[in-house]
Parts: C-alpha cells; structure tokens; sequence
C-alpha cells in the first residue's frame, strides 16, 4: 500500500501550458451535443476535417456562456483531455493522482483564458452577479496594485472533472489509503442525504474605520474570523486597530451536501457488512441524488483531519470522504447484464449443442433429481412467449404462467428459488407474505424521509421478470383478488390512502401449491385436492402435480441420496455436465430478443390441434373425468409455449415441431393429474371413502343442498363454479354433525358400525374433523 | 524472558523499541512485524495466562492508561470504515497503537506517511457461561455502566463494549460479525469513530491490537474423542442425561436426551443442507407465579455449555425488542439474534399473554423461524438486506402441544414424572440445583464440548442399511395403505433420522456412526412418537 508521492519533477508552469493549450484548442462536438454521451467523439479523421468548420472549440465556447452567465458548471472531461493528447501516461494521469492540485491550476488557466462577456449585465442578472461585475470592473482599474481582488472570489463557475469512460466503478472497501488525493470513481446506494447548506468560500470584511474591504480564502470546515483591519494602505499605516464586520452579501457561499453511500449487495463479499462512505457534494452538483438511488460517483478521495478538542486528545487522522467530481445516476440499466467476450464464446458454444433443451432444463435445479418435463416448463417460463399489443391496444400476454401442486418435501421451493435466482427479475415470495407489503403494494411510511410512499409488493418488483409464490394456496384473499388481473390484464390496481393508480405487472407467475389439508389425499378427488378457485387456475398455461409416491426405484434413489450426502457433506456428482446459471441467464436473455411469428401453416395446424382438444375435452367431461378445462386460453397457451421454444433455437419463426412439444407438455401436465384419477377409482369404492363423502355430502346439505352434485363438474363452470367453491371453503370451517345423525344414515345406508367408527377415526387422524362434545358430534376443521 | 517482562509491564516501550529496530525494513511492514513478534513471545500458555483480562470483573477503568490486556470478545460490527494514522510520527518515532502527535488545525500531514487500520467494535461474549474462563469467580460482577448499550445483543445487560483497532491488515482480513476472539494489545482510551455530523467527544475504551487468535467454540478446549472419557462414555452419558431429566425437565429422560443431542448440532454444510435440528419441548407448563422466572433447565444447560443464552419471549419483547440487527445512521445496532457460533438459544413460550402482534413483531418471529429453518439471519440495512450465515441451536418450551410462533424439527412432549409443583421442579432457583461433583460436573462439560468439535463419518456399511430401511418402511406403508392417517414415511423424516443417528454418534465420542447409533435413533424417535 503505498500512498502517492508527489512528483516534484513537474513544472506548474509548463502544466499550465499544456492545460491552456487544451482549453483553447480543444475541438469537441458541437455545444448543443454536450449532453450527450461522448461515445462520438472517435470520429475519424475525414469526417474530422470535412466537419471541422461547423465545429466550436468545446470548451471555449463554454467559457463564453461562463462569461456571460448563462452556464455554471465547467466539466472537464478527462476522455477529451486523452484525445488531445493522445495519451495517458501525461496529463491524465497526473490530473487523476493529483486532482485537487489540478482543480486548482485549470482554474486559473480558465481565470486567464476567460473571455469578456459578450451580454452585458443586467435587471435580469441574481445580485451575486452585479457585484462580481462591479469587482470585475474594479479589478481593472485597480491593475498592478497590489489590492487587487483574489481571482476566486470573482469565478462564477464551478469546475469538475469527468473521469475517464474506461475508469471502473469500484466499491467502498476498495477504496484505500493508496487512492488518497485520486480522482477515483466509486458505485454505491445513497443512504442519506443532508439538507443542502451554505459552505463558506471567502468571507468578506469591512474595516469600521477605514471601510476597506478584507478577503479571507476558507479551505477548512473551521476557521478563525480576523478581527483587526491588516489594511496597509489605511489602518496599518495610521496605527488604528480598525475593527473589521463580516458581509455577508460581499462573501462567496457554495451550496453544499453531505451524503453517505452504502455498498450494493453484489459488492459486499459473503460474510461482511456493507460499508458506507461520506461523500461531500458542492456547487451544481447538489440536490442531485436522493435516498435509494444507484450511483456511480466520480470524485476526489481525501482525508478530514481531527479538529478541536478531538487533535488535542488523538492526535490523529481519521474520516474519509470524496469530494465528487461527477454524478451518475444509475437507474434501471442496472439490471442488464454486459456480455464479455468470453461469456459470447461460451453462449455460441451452447447454441451449437443439439440438444440445447434437454440440457438446459437439466441444468435448472440440477441436484434435484427427475421432473425433466417440469423443468422444461420452467426453462420455458424463462424464455417466455412474445407479449402482443393489437392496433386496437389490447395486450396479449406472452408471459407463460405455471403451477406447481404437491406433497411437501418434493422440492417445490428449491426449484422455485432456483428460477427466482436466475430470472434477471425474479422475486421469491411466499403467499402468506408475512411483511405488511405483501403480494401486490402498499402504502408505507418511508424510514428516512417519513413521507408515505407507495411500496410495491412482490408482484410489482418482478415487473418484467418472474414472481416465484410459494404457497399459493394460503394466499391472502385481497392478495388473491388481485392475482386474477396480474395474470391476465398484466396491472395492478391500487386502492389505498388515497392513492388510486395502476401499476404494471408484466410478469409471469411462478407458484407452488400445497394440496388441502397440507398432503394429497388420494382419497377424494384431485378437484378437491387443488384448493384452487377455477378461475385462477385456467389462467396458468401449465400445472403439475407433483406426488410423495412411494416406488421402489425412487425411495432407492433418494434414500442413496441422502446417505451420500451425509458421507461426505455434499451433494454426489452428476451425470451431465450442468450449464452455469450465469451462462443461462445470459442465453435466455438473447433469446428473449426474438420475436417469433406463427406461419400460416403452422397456425392452421394449432387450430387444428386446438379443435381436437376442445373435442376430447367434451368427451372426457360427459364421462366426468375431467379436471382440466380445454378454452381458449388453452389455445393461447399452445402458442406461446410454441414461441418460447421457437425463441430457444433463436429462431425467427415457430415451426412444427415447436407446436408437438408443446402439446406434448400440455398432454403432460394433464397427465399428472389424471394418473391420480386412475388410483382414486380403485380406492374410492372402499367403504371408508364413501362414508366419508356421504358425511362430507350430510355436512353440506346441512346448509345447501346444492352442493354435492356440482363438485365433480364444478371445475368445468367457470366463473360460476368459481364462486360456489369459494363458498364452500368459507362453510367448511366448524360445521358440526351429530354422531347420531350421522350413524343412523350410515347404517340405513348398509355400512357397519365398525366401519363407520374406522372412517371417523381416520379422517380425525387426517386433521379433516375432529370429535366434540365428548365424541356425540364432529367438527368439520 | 525479559521481553517478556517487558511486553507485559510497558508494552508501550516495547512496541517502540520493536520499531526502531524494524526501521531499516521500513514502516509497510511494520505491522505484520508485531503480530508475529507479539505473538511469539505472549502466545504461550504460561505467558498468555499472565496478560489481564479484560472484563466486568476488571473493567477498562480499572487499567493503567495503555496498559496490555486480553479481551474476549464477540465481533459485533465490521462496518466501520477503516481510519488512518500517521505510522512516523514527525519525531521520526513510531505512529499508530495511540501513539501519534498533536496537529495544529490547518497543519499539512505528509501523506505518504499515512496508513490504514481496520477499526471494529467488539463487545463482551454473549451468552458466555461463567465456568468457562474463572471457575472461582462466583460473586456476581461489581455494577457497571455499559457504553454503546444498542451494540449488545441482550438489551439491559452489563457488558464490556471495546473499540478494537486492527493495524495488521493480514490479521483484520478474516474477522466477520459474531467471531468470537481474544484480542490481546494496548488499552487506552479515544474518541468512537464515528459521523463527522456528530462529533462526539466521549472517549471509548480502545483496544490496539497486537495480535489476535480465534476461540473455539467450546471455549475450552476439548478433544474428540474424548480419550480420557472413552472407557466408561456410556455410562458418562446417561448420567449426564438422567442429570438434566431430573435438575431441569422433571425427571422426563426422552426429552433430556432430544435436548442434549439438539444442543450438540452444529452446521455441517450448507449446500446440501445439513443443518442443527431445532427442538420444541411441548406442554411445559408456564412460571407458576412470576412470569419472568427462568426455567430450571436454563441454569442445568449452562453448566454443560460453555455459549447458551435465554430469551423469553413475550408479547412485549416481540414487538419492541430487536432481533435482526439494523442499521441505523451507518451504525449497526445489534439485535437478539446476533449470537455467536455454537450457542444454544432457549425460547421460552411461557410468559406469552393475550394480544397483539404488530409489524415488528411479524418481522421478528419470521427472522427467528429463518433462523431455525436455514440457518441465517438478515441484517437490515437502508434499501437493502444482507444474510448471514449463523449457527444457532434452538431450543423452544411451550405450553400447549406445538409451539405457538415457530415450526421446529423436532416436537417431544414433555411427561414429568416428579412432584407437581413447579417452583421446586421446572423452576427451582439456580441455587436448588443438586449439582453432582465437581469432578462429574467437569466429565459432563468435557462430554459435550467435545460431543460439539466432533466430526463422525457414515460409512458404506450404515448407508446400505439405512437404504434397505428405508425402503422396506415405505413399502410396507404402501402395503398397509398406512398414508390413510397421514404419517407416510417421507425423505424428510429420513434425514432427520440420519441426524440424529449422526447426533447419537457424536454424543457417544464415536468417529462412526455404526448401526446401534440408527436403532438408536428410530427408537428415540419410537418412544417420542408414542406420546404425541
């Protein structure tokens, strides 16, 4: 760590030179670009030329606007400072190690090279700037006296420097003693700002006896006020102690912030505590950042010694802070992600591999093992559909939507963090959201400026990316009222402290469900294990029912598993070589560049197919063994998961076989639940089951008589079945049967007493009812 | 020995007397200098015993300015940001260590003299049991004023808080949040590094480090497997355990041996996770009369473990207290949870009344619950929050049949089969404990310390067992159509029996978990099944 050493070797006059050379000859784009990137100024020679009439000397011209008060800020880009001398090994370098030296000798290049003004003053002009021309004029006259002005009481403007384009952005703890005096840049969140307060520059006096005035430079925070006149001319001379006042209308104040700076998440190694940074802002360069921006801050490093009673006890140095130079706000280009070469080479690798798909899905989640057609869906989920707007202005939504239902302890929220890690957008959430914020937004007072601002929830944060909620089901109601418009309308409506607005909510749904009564119950029907309104299912294009099923072949595989795991406190190597999850990202995020359309061809074959599903879809229906609803949404859903695959091979059209393989996952994901449906006709003639729908059915024709028939069908209502299942779940909580009741129906029904009392003590085991008023009722839980 | 003496009576004087030799190699390497001559000299046992010690015992008030002294210390914040000193002083003597001149206002520094050191605050081991360090000291500590009171885990509770200046940066390099450390160096006192919007002029104790070295976890060190134990472990155990049925749970031995086993845990990898099982002890009965009585089993687990510490949790403590530690105006306030590495945390349902729970308290219970379920814990920072990676044993009593707030891995309801009544069972004073002698008191702490540093291999043999087990259990169940009550034998259920088989080993000093161990453990999960 070795701090910079002044090179004495270095001539301030020749630097001067050098600099007043630059100033006015520096041709740069036109004045009216100066806002503009400086990506152009590489310009080749030719067009140089040809152009270089219509070109001004960049910061001549400004010196003009200084001079004629219309401009303020003087920022002296360092890439042209590199331009013109065509290196970094001078002038640059010597500006970014020893930059307040430098800050210095440009402003008194610029004092020098200022030119008149070509306005003159006027009623229009702030006071500060009548009297800096009415000192201006008396410096004139006062030429080659020694009571001139300082040069720095008349500079109307505030000078910066612009680090170079190429100089990284490095964070807090990067920042050493070695940097001292540098012009570093450093990235960071803005944690607190202060108010913006006068920082005095040069304090003026006038003598009470001789009205001279007095001049003092302030370059500390504390400075001891000069109480006698030192006028040569007048009080010295005459030996009068002339007392001085202080004016402050003569003195020269720069606006002045405090701010602190915090690291970001990504550049705080594992383990540590972000640190924060004190970061002084002056002149034009306050009242830029606010509480929570993303900043890259370009400014001088410096050290504040102790002062006062803290020198005398310690002796020693110690704050830090930058004195910046030059704000750059970051704000969503945060989020995208810059491809290097070597990420290219790697994304070009992985686009000649023929069997892209199968290895990217493998490599989602790879240490949980099989589900490969739901990892499929998830890679899909990914990549997503393309997102229409018709001339009419309605959306069509492309995000694909997917439903994960099952067992506990079947990795559903392994793979839902996994997908939540790697969308560039993904936000992990849990139905129940525990915060007051929830799924969608809330009002919220603000922690540092105690205003009330609205906070978007989960649902808004994963704007444009995906939102992975656990545990739909036990989702709150309001939260689930809300769920119905993000994932058709794509919006959030807000309604609350008197806020009304709409919040975009482009994003695609992620969920994991757990059935009713927490496990799948092959007992009763996969309808009434989904505890899921219709409505909200059919808006996901995917769902799988993932169960706990005890097979010989898995239990070995998961048993081996977990003793592997705890032989050697890891997980056992894979058979297939996993993509990196940065590689991934990178990937899908060029594939979501494409815009794939449907041929004629293909189209008629998806209505094709489409027809054929609404038919099956009929069929199954009569026979009563559907669960899932074939609509139009069914239709929608082919496409899209077609143009997610299409957007997979980087492909500019969706072709065929796009359309069989997302059929097939379709057929797949129904597949899943109709497996079960198989079983539940075999276990469901025992005795046990039937008693328990006939209790189940007492139960409900207790208060309405409607409900049995139309639970099987239920599914298929729509809205209408919607609303009765919401009604049911709201009924089912405490309703109690008589034992008697219940028994005298059982029996005249033809079942025994032993199986009766079996069934109550099962479903009680359950935790479906539970036997009250010692054992003559149950209560439905 | 000399320079020993010297480093112990006028470590001022030697540092600088280290320096000037040094001087030819110049000032960068200075400070690794000192470590590694420090450590050199004061490191061994006899000498290291020699340095005082820094606690409420011996309070920094009651040191000599700059004297040399050893603190044990939790790490509670790395954030502050590094501070420079002048490491030549313009006496051409040496800078740093609180050694460094006055500076008029407005005086050049010369720059290239400047170096950093890492500044952290440290405070007094939470949760630390008072056998661990000074078995004699058995009067209660003189009072005394904590500084920085919002730095320390447990709200209201006299602690050591020391501002530790680290000049070595190979040394400063590894120190995280809740390490636990001796720092040995210089004491005096300074002003707290802090904004320079508040210049606060309250000087802090100071510590300027020599050197410093990690404590283990046991604090004491103990070795595995216990050589010394070996012979008659078994039996060791079982007293051990039937000790903490009958001083701390009424006699019941089943949820003495849950306690035990969960209070050894530790996290053996986080990818895949193998983490400490967290233990609910169902249907304790509340303090019978005041509610802020601490169980019985609290004082009984703080003579085996050397980091145990009790929160009791109440309506009021939920929604008013910290847990997460938070940062407020760049100063990290420490927070309930933030506790060192291998301490046994007991939450006590018992005193939890009718009422609300707010925002706060949502927040607290859900980091808690984090807590147990993955092992981490987030600080709260502005516009972000950080995780970081605990390991925390816990161990909930409740009342009624599961606990109220959390979902733990393991439930056992507690049977007492003594007296009823509490205030001479599950609450009787620290004073009522019949603790057994001294020289069975110190087997049980080697025990379980050495139980805690243990590493225990599964073997190929066990592996293949465990399969067939697990697969005749789930075939059989099929057969059975047992899931019609909903007690299917799942992965999960299998790997927590492989933990507390794993457990059992540990428990017994084995290198091995051998087949005995996984009856063992089906047993024990058998036998507490039997009572749900």
């Amino acid at each position: 760590m070795s701090l910079p050493v002044e090179n004495i070797s270095i001539k301030y006059d020749d630097e001067k030179e050098r600099i007043k050379d630059f100033l006015s000859k520096f041709k740069g784009a036109q004045a009216k670009d100066l806002e503009q990137d400086f990506a152009n100024i590489g310009i080749d020679d030719e067009n140089d030329a040809a152009a270089a009439e219509n070109r001004s000397l960049k910061y001549m011209h400004q010196l003009q606007q200084i001079a004629n008060r219309d401009q303020q800020m003087l920022i002296v880009d360092l890439e042209d400072v590199l331009t013109h001398e065509n290196t970094t090994s001078e002038l640059v370098t010597r500006i970014r190690s020893n930059t307040g030296r430098y800050v210095t000798l440009f402003s008194e290049v610029v004092d020098k090279l200022m030119p008149q003004p070509t306005k003159d003053i006027s009623d229009q002009d702030e006071v500060i700037d009548v009297i800096l021309h009415q000192r201006r004029e008396r410096n004139e006259q006062m030429e080659g006296s020694q009571d001139m002005f300082p040069e720095h009481l008349l500079r109307r403007y505030n000078l910066y420097f612009k680090p170079l384009a190429t100089d990284l952005p490095i964070a807090v703890r990067e920042v050493k003693g070695a940097s001292l005096g540098r012009l570093i840049t450093v990235r960071g969140i803005v944690t607190r700002v202060s108010e913006v307060k006068p920082l005095l520059q040069v304090n003026a006096y006038t003598c009470d006896s001789c009205g001279s005035e007095t001049f003092q430079d302030i370059s500390s925070k504390t400075f001891t006020p000069i109480f006698n006149c030192e006028n040569e001319n007048e009080c010295k001379k005459n030996g009068i102690r002339g007392s001085l006042h202080m004016q402050t209308r003569a003195c020269r104040f720069s606006p002045f912030q405090e701010v602190k700076i915090q690291e970001m998440p990504d550049q705080v190694p594992v383990g540590h505590i972000p640190r924060s940074m004190t970061v002084h802002v002056n002149g034009n360069l306050t009242r830029l950042m606010n509480p929570g921006d993303i900043v890259h801050l370009g400014g001088i490093f410096l050290p504040i010694p102790y002062t006062g009673f803290q020198a005398i006890r310690a002796g020693l140095l110690t704050d830090t802070y930058l004195e910046v130079h030059y704000v750059h706000q970051l704000k969503k280009q945060y989020n995208e992600m810059e491809i290097t070469a070597d990420m290219e080479r790697q994304i070009a690798e992985l686009r000649r591999d023929p069997n892209l798909y199968a290895n990217l899905s493998q490599s989602i989640a790879p240490e949980i093992y099989g589900h490969d057609d739901v990892k499929k869906a998830l890679l899909l989920l990914l990549v997503g559909g393309v997102t229409k707007v018709t001339g009419d202005g309605m959306k069509i939504r492309g995000d694909i939507n997917v439903c994960l239902m099952g067992d506990p302890g079947v990795a559903k929220s392994q793979l839902l963090k996994y997908i939540s890690k790697i969308a560039p957008r993904g936000v992990y959430t849990t139905g129940k959201g525990s915060s007051g914020v929830g799924l969608t937004a809330a009002v919220m007072r603000d922690p540092v400026t105690d205003e009330m601002v609205l906070e978007g929830g989960a649902l808004v944060l994963a704007d444009n990316g995906i939102c992975c909620i656990d545990e739909f089901d036990k989702m709150e109601e309001s939260d689930r009222t809300a769920i119905h418009e993000v994932m058709e309308q794509q919006t959030i409506s807000i309604n609350k402290a008197g806020i009304s607005t709409t919040l975009n909510a482009r994003t695609s749904i992620l969920a994991a469900a757990n059935p009713l009564y927490g496990r799948y119950n092959p007992k009763i029907s996969p309808v009434e294990n989904i505890n899921l309104p219709a409505a909200l299912l059919s808006r996901f294009d995917l769902l799988f029912l993932i169960l706990d099923k005890p097979t010989r072949d898995g239990d070995e595989r998961l048993a081996e598993h977990v003793t592997y795991v705890h032989m050697h406190n890891r997980h056992p190597e894979l058979e297939f070589e996993v993509i990196e999850p940065n590689v991934m990202r990178h990937y899908i995020a060029l594939a979501r560049q494409r815009r794939p359309t449907v041929p004629r061809e293909v189209s008629s074959y998806v209505v094709d197919s489409y027809v054929r599903l609404r038919k099956m879809s009929k069929d199954e229906e009569l026979q009563n063994k559907s669960h899932t609803y074939t609509s139009a949404r069914t239709l929608l859903g082919i496409l899209r998961l077609a143009q997610a695959l299409a957007r997979l091979r980087w492909a500019d059209v969706v072709e065929h076989a796009d359309v069989d393989e997302a059929l097939r996952l379709m057929e797949c994901s129904k597949e899943s639940l109709v497996d079960e449906d198989d079983r539940e006709v075999d276990i469901d003639r025992s005795p046990i089951s039937r008693l328990f729908r006939l209790i189940k059915d007492m139960s409900g024709s207790a208060e309405s008589s409607s409900g049995r028939n139309q639970r099987p069908k239920r599914f298929g209502k729509g809205p209408g079945g919607e609303r009765d299942m919401d009604m049911d779940s709201d009924e089912e909580g405490g309703r109690i049967l008589s034992l008697v009741d219940i028994r005298a129906r059982a029996l005249s029904s033809g079942y025994t007493e032993a199986q009766l009392m079996e069934t109550i003590t099962s479903y009680e085991d359950l935790g479906i009812w539970i036997r009250v008023a010692g054992g003559s009722k149950i209560q439905f839980i | 020995m000399s320079s020993v003496f010297d480093a112990l009576q006028n470590p001022t004087a030697a540092l600088s007397e280290l320096y000037e030799q040094n001087k030819p190699q110049g000032i960068d390497s200075f400070p690794s200098t000192v470590t590694s001559h420090f450590s050199a000299i004061l490191k061994p046992q006899d000498v290291f015993q020699q340095i005082p010690v820094l606690d409420l015992y011996h309070p920094p008030e009651s040191f000599p300015d700059r004297s040399l002294v050893v603190f044990n210390a939790m790490v509670q914040d790395t954030s502050i940001s590094p501070e420079l000193y002048l490491a030549t002083r313009n006496s051409n003597e040496c800078g740093g260590w609180g050694l460094a001149d006055e500076i008029a206002p407005n005086e050049d520094v010369q720059h290239e003299n400047l170096r950093e050191c890492s500044t952290f605050w440290t405070v007094s081991i939470p949760g630390l049991s008072s056998w661990c360090y000074d078995e004699n000291q058995l009067a209660p500590p003189p009072p005394y004023i904590s500084i920085q009171k919002h730095k320390y885990p447990i709200p209201n509770t006299p602690h050591i808080g020391v501002q530790v200046k680290v000049y070595d940066e190979k040394l400063a390099q590894p120190i995280r949040t809740t390490d636990i450390m001796s720092f040995v160096g210089i004491l005096n006192f300074e002003p707290l590094h802090s904004s320079i919007n508040l210049p606060s002029s309250a000087n802090v104790p100071t510590l300027h480090t020599f050197f410093c070295t990690p404590i283990s976890r046991t604090i004491v060190p103990r070795s595995f497997p216990g050589s010394s134990l070996l012979p008659s472990i078994a039996g060791l155990r079982k007293e051990l355990i039937q000790w903490i049925a009958d001083e701390g749970l009424g006699g019941d031995c089943i949820a003495a041996e849950w306690v035990f086993l969960c209070a050894l845990a530790r996290v053996r990898s986080r990818h895949p996770p193998v983490l400490p099982l967290s233990l609910t002890i169902a249907g304790f009965p509340p303090p019978p009369d005041n509610l802020e009585t601490q169980p019985a089993l609290y004082h009984v687990l703080s003579q085996i473990f050397p980091l145990i510490s009790i929160l009791p949790l109440t309506l009021d403590t939920l929604n008013n207290t910290a847990f997460c530690p938070e940062s407020k105006d760049e100063d990290l306030y420490s927070g309930r949870l933030q506790q060192p590495k291998g301490t046994v945390l007991v939450l006590t349902e018992g005193a939890i009344t009718e009422g609300g729970i707010f925002n706060k308290g949502v927040m607290n219970i859900r980091a808690t619950q984090d807590m147990m379920s993955e092992q981490t814990l987030q600080y709260i920072f502005p516009f972000s929050n950080f995780q970081f990676e605990t390991e925390v044993n816990f161990l909930v009593t409740t009342e009624g049949k599961r606990s109220t707030f959390f979902k733990t891995d393991v439930t056992v309801p507690l049977r007492l089969s003594v007296s009823n009544d509490l205030k001479h069972s599950l609450y009787k004073s620290e004073e009522d404990i019949t603790f057994p002698s001294v020289q069975k008191l110190f087997q049980f702490r080697e025990l379980a310390g050495g139980s805690m540093i243990g590493n225990v291999a599964v073997a190929e043999a066990l592996g293949k067992h465990v399969e067939d087990d697990f697969i005749r259990e789930r075939s059989t169940e099929n057969d059975k159509g047992a899931s019609v009550n909903g007690t299917t034998f799942t992965p999960d259920d299998l790997i927590q029996r492989m933990l507390v088989a794993r457990l059992v080993a540990l428990s017994l000093h084995q290198t091995e978990v051998t087949v005995d161990n996984w009856e063992n453990a089906k047993k024990l999960e058998g036998q507490t099944k039997n009572r749900v």
